[in-house]
């Protein structure tokens, strides 16, 4: 488990302007993605990064952006890759 | 504190391996995925870097070359300055909230960042790491244990 860098993968195209992340950020809850991560349409992928295309129709899944982005490399501009959080967390055993 | 005697055995059941054997340096090195988004939601970056499991920093803090990676620009983001590094001098850093993948499951940490590329080294820190994870250290097979 050598230190090394494996991200090559440029998401910067994706999915539009990206705004800028901070702790001070606030979610942006009317947007169109926001809107589909509370939608129950995204509840099947909690705790998965969802490839998603213009229409937020769902292409991929997986653990893993840095797989779900290699799959599909390069990533076009009308896709986006959004986190669903899990409704709940559970912490121990 | 001390290392008190328990009056019974406490057992822990960890779900997850680390073996840094080969770790050239010795340190607990363990391979964690990061990952940003924005107001949206929406993945900004994803990259993959061995960090040192650290119980004595505070903070996670990765390199000026990771943020960038992250779609993050520390000059942006709100300052702290990151003392012990070098003695009597204070390293401005840019500090926002990142997910990482630890155990299999993505957890949003605070990490800070070198306003300025500077040689650092990656470490996991405490704040936001120790809240959801519990480390187990097997020293002599060098095995880093993890569970959340």
């Amino acid at each position: 488990m050598s230190s090394y860098y494996a991200g090559a993968i440029d998401f910067r195209t994706a999915g539009g302007t990206a705004a800028t992340s901070s702790l001070e950020r606030s979610p942006d809850r009317d947007s169109p993605t926001s809107m589909w991560l509370a939608s129950p349409k995204a509840r099947p992928y909690e705790g998965q990064w969802v490839m998603l295309n213009d229409q937020f129709e769902p292409i991929d899944a997986d653990l893993s952006p840095l797989a779900l982005g290699r799959r599909h490399e390069p990533v076009s501009s009308n896709l986006s890759i959004v986190f669903v959080r899990p409704t709940s967390v559970q912490i121990g055993a | 504190m001390s290392l008190a005697q328990l009056t019974a055995s406490h057992t822990v059941h960890f779900s997850h391996r680390g073996d840094y054997s080969a770790e050239p340096t010795g340190r607990p090195i363990v391979d964690v995925e990061f990952a940003s988004t924005d107001s949206r939601g929406v993945l900004m970056g994803a990259h993959e870097t061995g960090v040192m499991v650290d119980t004595g920093a505070e903070i996670t803090m990765l390199g000026h070359d990771v943020a960038t990676a992250l779609g993050l620009n520390p000059k942006e983001l709100p300052l702290r300055f990151l003392q012990g590094i070098v003695p009597g001098r204070r390293l401005p850093c840019g500090e926002a909230s990142v997910m990482a993948r630890l155990c299999d499951v993505w957890v949003e940490i605070p990490v800070i960042f070198p306003i300025n590329p500077a040689t650092i080294r990656h470490v996991l820190g405490r704040a936001g790491v120790f809240d959801y994870v519990r480390f187990g250290f097997g020293g002599g097979e060098r095995a880093v244990y993890g569970m959340i």
